[in-house]
């Protein structure tokens, strides 16, 4: 296998390839940057391109548009807390706060490293073990996946906010806003008050950059206000002391900071390649099972949420590390597990390709051409955003009121770019207000988005088991992956009242 | 000072969720939700909206000491302010067109959160018509054009 791997490596490096993967590269951090435009969409655009050149090259530069477009969502998630994609919105949980503290560099170049690595387990495993993982991927049915989901659910509600009251109501909130549209399984409406545009159902690009992005700049426009008004106050000068970089120097990551985390980010990179090789799954479960199992195993899990660099580690690797295993179900058995993977599956159609068990045996050098491009794709990321994180260090410190309204034309641009229509831009700014509302009152507004995206995949999956069991849901007790990943969901949440009994008892003590 | 902050006791905050699964259980999913199983999963979760609700309620009225959030009213005024453009903005740009409403909101924005009118001019030119081309000349994707640009 390594001399085939080296064959994809000499096929690959031509000054040629090397460019369009650097390209695709840069392009995808570009869009990816810029919340609402994702790198699936630059892919979609890209796609004809990719016709006219060879399929290693074309392939390899879709490849490296998506790995360059998932950090590139990350960037901005640190920088302003407005996710680029929706499983960015994890590493904006301790990534903002840690650039918050004045170490904008310092939490874009961890993020990085742990991106880097997370892709890097990834794209091992789909190059030496594909085969495999694709056929224990097979095990997992409607009742796994709806166990699965129930699990991360679980996670999450223990993990996003301080009030377990409030973490459920926000994921309630987020799985019933889901409800809004079509039908999973008959396709007949829902909560659309007689409005075509809600008859689809939300676009999800408009909730999450207007829960997350828009919300946190009225945020900011208060805290502007408050520094203007009460230049005396605590509150003030905290916010002024923010809006300041720590020295260049100490901005920075160090190998002792990198190993303190190898754990975090051995495990995460697992988690993620796992979770990723499950069609459907997709990034956003991987990070947040990644994200609350790097909380209750560290002993730093109160500081998650605060700027936390395992917060950081967990959530980049498992996103990135998803980026790779998503192609695995694709390669091995022809099933895209995203909208990324399936763009790619409709590439890899257009130049004569099938994707499937037998892909390896036909296309061996193509595939292992790709495999290469996708390393190269990786280090190029690295490259690029480690120098990168220089010139976001000088973004960190704009002022309020010129950062502010610049994000706001963005997010609309965004908003509207991505599914060119008018409603979209006022559901963005009704989530905006909403959200800005929901945070005065404490109540997470990341729970709402994982909410949103797991709940049609949750209803699906477990109205397919009702089907498939006539009603009878004891099925999720006597298969055998199902039944561990609820006794777990169980485990975790006795866990958590225990812990928190036995605080609240040292409290009256 | 107290008169410069409005309260929001933690109490209303779990009874406005129980106000919303009641019409919701009640009102909107009976009229808006055909009858069967699309109703499922949308009576679950109002359901554990009602029950989280209730329980709280409950919970609170036997305490003394329950949480309340305070809000500065004077800094409020001035945000809603900022939410008052921003809203202007969002509602009529199908109307005026991206380019030029959005060089007319950078401008209103920045000089009403405090900004020069130099820096005002400077970015409300330059950042929709990058954001203009980016989209139209390269993305191929098309902004409200309106009356204007």
């Amino acid at each position: 296998m390594l001399g085939q791997i080296a064959e994809g490596f000499a096929t690959i490096i031509t000054p040629m390839n090397v460019l369009l993967i650097l390209a695709g590269v840069t392009a995808g951090a570009i869009l990816g940057a810029i919340p609402g435009l994702t790198s699936t969409m630059g892919i979609a655009l890209v796609l004809p391109i990719t016709f006219y050149l060879e399929p290693v090259a074309g392939l390899s530069m879709l490849i490296a548009m998506y790995k360059g477009g998932l950090f590139g969502g990350s960037v901005t998630a640190i920088m302003f807390n407005a996710p680029g994609t929706p499983a960015a919105a994890a590493t904006g949980l301790d990534g903002n706060p840690l650039k918050k503290k004045g170490y904008p560099r310092k939490a874009i170049r961890l993020a990085l490293i742990s991106s880097t690595t997370g892709d890097l387990v990834g794209n091992l495993v789909l190059i030496f073990t594909a085969g495999l993982l694709a056929s224990a991927a097979l095990q997992f049915g409607p009742t796994e996946n709806a166990a699965l989901i129930i699990f991360a659910l679980v996670l999450i509600t223990i993990i996003t906010g301080n009030s377990i009251s409030k973490n459920i109501i926000s994921v309630l909130l987020g799985l019933l806003i889901a409800t809004i549209g079509s039908d999973p399984v008959t396709s007949i409406p829902r909560f659309d008050f007689g409005l075509d545009n809600l008859s689809g159902s939300i676009s999800i690009i408009a909730l999450v950059i207007g829960l997350l992005a828009v919300s946190e700049v009225f945020e900011t426009m208060e805290q502007h206000y408050y520094s203007k008004f009460s230049k005396s106050s605590s509150n003030t000068s905290e916010f002024e002391a923010n809006r300041n970089n720590q020295k260049k120097k100490d901005d920075n990551i160090t190998i002792k900071e990198v190993t303190a985390v190898k754990k975090t980010l051995g495990r995460s990179s697992i988690i993620g390649t796992l979770i990723g090789a499950l069609p459907g799954l997709g990034p956003v479960t991987a990070t947040f099972v990644s994200y609350a199992q790097a909380k209750s195993k560290s002993k730093n899990g109160d500081n998650f949420g605060k700027g936390e660099k395992e917060g950081i580690v967990a959530a980049e690797a498992a996103n990135s590390a998803v980026g790779s295993s998503n192609l695995i179900p694709l390669l091995s058995l022809g099933i895209p597990g995203d909208a990324t993977a399936a763009i790619i599956f409709g590439a890899l159609i257009i130049h004569g390709i099938v994707p499937g068990p037998q892909l390896i045996e036909t296309n061996g050098p193509i595939v292992y051409g790709i495999f290469a491009g996708m390393l190269i794709a990786s280090a190029f990321c690295f490259v690029i955003n480690w120098y990168a994180s220089n010139v976001f260090r000088k973004i960190a410190v704009i002022r309020p009121t010129v950062l502010t309204p610049i994000i706001l034309v963005l997010c609309i641009a965004g908003t509207y770019g991505y599914s060119q229509a008018s409603f979209d831009i006022i559901v963005m700014f009704i989530f905006g207000v909403l959200g800005f509302l929901l945070k005065k009152i404490e109540i997470p507004l990341v729970g709402i988005v994982i909410g949103f995206v797991l709940g049609p995949k949750l209803e699906e999956s477990f109205r397919q088991v009702l089907v498939l069991s006539s009603g009878d849901i004891s099925i999720f007790f006597t298969q055998p992956i199902s039944l561990v990943l609820l006794m777990i969901s169980l485990l975790v949440i006795f866990n958590h009242l225990r812990k928190t009994l036995k605080s609240n008892k040292q409290i009256k003590e | 000072m107290d008169s410069n902050y409005f309260k929001v006791k933690e109490i209303y905050i779990y009874g406005l969720v129980v106000l919303l699964g009641l019409l919701l259980i009640l009102v909107v999913i009976p009229m808006e939700v055909q009858k069967g199983e699309p109703r499922l999963f949308p009576f679950i979760y109002t359901t554990g909206l009602l029950i989280v609700g209730i329980a709280n309620l409950f919970i609170l009225a036997f305490n003394k000491n329950s949480n309340h959030f305070k809000f500065n009213k004077k800094i409020i005024k001035y945000v809603g302010l900022n939410i008052l453009i921003y809203t202007a903005y969002i509602f009529l740009i199908q109307y005026v067109g991206f380019f030029a409403l959005s060089v007319l909101f950078i401008i209103i924005q920045m000089r009403v959160l405090g900004e020069g009118w130099k820096m005002s001019i400077i970015i409300s030119v330059v950042l929709p018509l990058s954001i203009y081309l980016l989209f139209t000349e390269i993305l191929a994707l098309y902004f409200p054009s309106g009356v204007l640009l």
